[in-house]
């Protein structure tokens, strides 16, 4: 693997939970009125940054048209 | 500014709740029950409730409180919904549905498993120097996609491939399972397992083979977690409907040093 400065597995459940609690579990529909912030970002503990930017577009009923980046290395 | 009602899990009605469990807010999370069905809630100003660390934690701790006590489906993150009278109306109107899956998956935890690899060498068909030279540029970049796409059908064969080893050591122990093969170059697999809590030590040991015995692969094992990826109303595709953007984060932070 690429030499990097070192994640603490913390991040990665952290991850996990929130990969599981924003995209998954049990979704109701009808009067559901979700409220999630414009924020695209989710700052971790250790200021590790996620987007959600796809889920809150989802949320707020856009279609997501982006274009796909290319993944990198490392 | 009116309250609204924040939804954590659902639970049987009947189903003790933990003192004091306290919501967003500091609200008390109490139950909102419709005939066998009981909501875990709690009173939420308008206001957005954001999608960050300490407020997914606290949702996760709810569920995971309310888990304790009884059979628990776990909500998504960020259900709000008007008053008590409309969280009675949606359970009615996916009773259900919701029991059933109580049922089925109520007392159930799902571990996750990531595998991380460095992407096997892929064979490669390059022009010959007669072909290269009778081949305009159009052509060459037509090559060039296909070939791409070629190698990509290739990585994710080899990634299923592995993806069949692994349910074949830790299918004995669970009851279900939802996967993304491939999803980053980086990231061979993102499975999720059903299996009951005391099935817990067999998978972890499980993996434990599968670590040894494949030792160029990096296996990320994290639970027990509620049931999320299970759900029967999941509003989407399912466990493998993730964002892109959020799994090439992922890949990111996951190869960056994790031990």
């Amino acid at each position: 693997m690429t030499a990097s400065p070192r994640i603490d597995a913390e991040d990665v459940t952290l991850l996990e939970l929130l990969d599981r609690v924003i995209d998954r579990g049990v979704y109701l529909s009808g009067d559901v009125t979700i409220s999630v912030a414009d924020v695209d970002l989710i700052y971790l503990g250790l200021k590790v940054m996620l987007t959600t930017a796809e889920r809150a577009d989802e949320m707020r009923g856009l279609t997501a048209a982006r274009s796909r980046r290319e993944l990198s290395d490392g | 500014m009116a309250e609204r009602r924040y939804v954590y899990a659902i639970q049987a009605r009947g189903t003790s709740l933990p003192a004091r469990l306290a919501g967003f807010g500091g609200s008390e999370v109490y139950q909102v029950s419709h005939r066998r069905l009981s909501a875990l809630t709690s009173a939420v100003d308008i206001g957005r409730i954001e999608p960050n660390a300490p407020n997914v934690l606290l949702h996760e701790t709810v569920v995971e409180s309310a888990g304790a006590q009884g059979d628990t489906l776990p909500v998504r993150f960020g259900t709000v919904l008007d008053s008590d009278d409309v969280v009675r109306k949606v359970l009615d109107e996916h009773h259900d549905v919701l029991l059933s899956d109580l049922g089925r998956l109520g007392n159930k935890v799902e571990m996750g498993v990531t595998v991380l690899w460095e992407p096997p060498q892929l064979s490669e068909q390059v022009y010959e120097p007669e072909q290269a030279a009778t081949t305009g540029p159009g052509t060459r970049y037509l090559h060039s996609l296909l070939l791409k796409h070629r190698q990509e059908s290739e990585l994710r064969v080899t990634a299923q491939r592995l993806a069949n080893e692994i349910d074949e050591i830790v299918g004995h122990f669970t009851l279900d399972r939802r996967q993304s093969v491939l999803p980053a170059p980086r990231l061979a697999l993102r499975a999720s397992y059903l299996l009951e809590s005391r099935q817990i030590p067999a998978f972890l040991d499980a993996v434990d083979v599968l670590r040894s015995q494949q030792s160029g692969h990096r296996y990320l094992v994290n639970g027990p977690w509620p049931p999320y990826s299970f759900v029967t109303l999941s509003g989407t595709a399912g466990a493998e409907d993730m964002s892109e953007r959020f799994l090439r984060e992922a890949e990111r932070l996951i190869t960056a040093g994790v031990r």
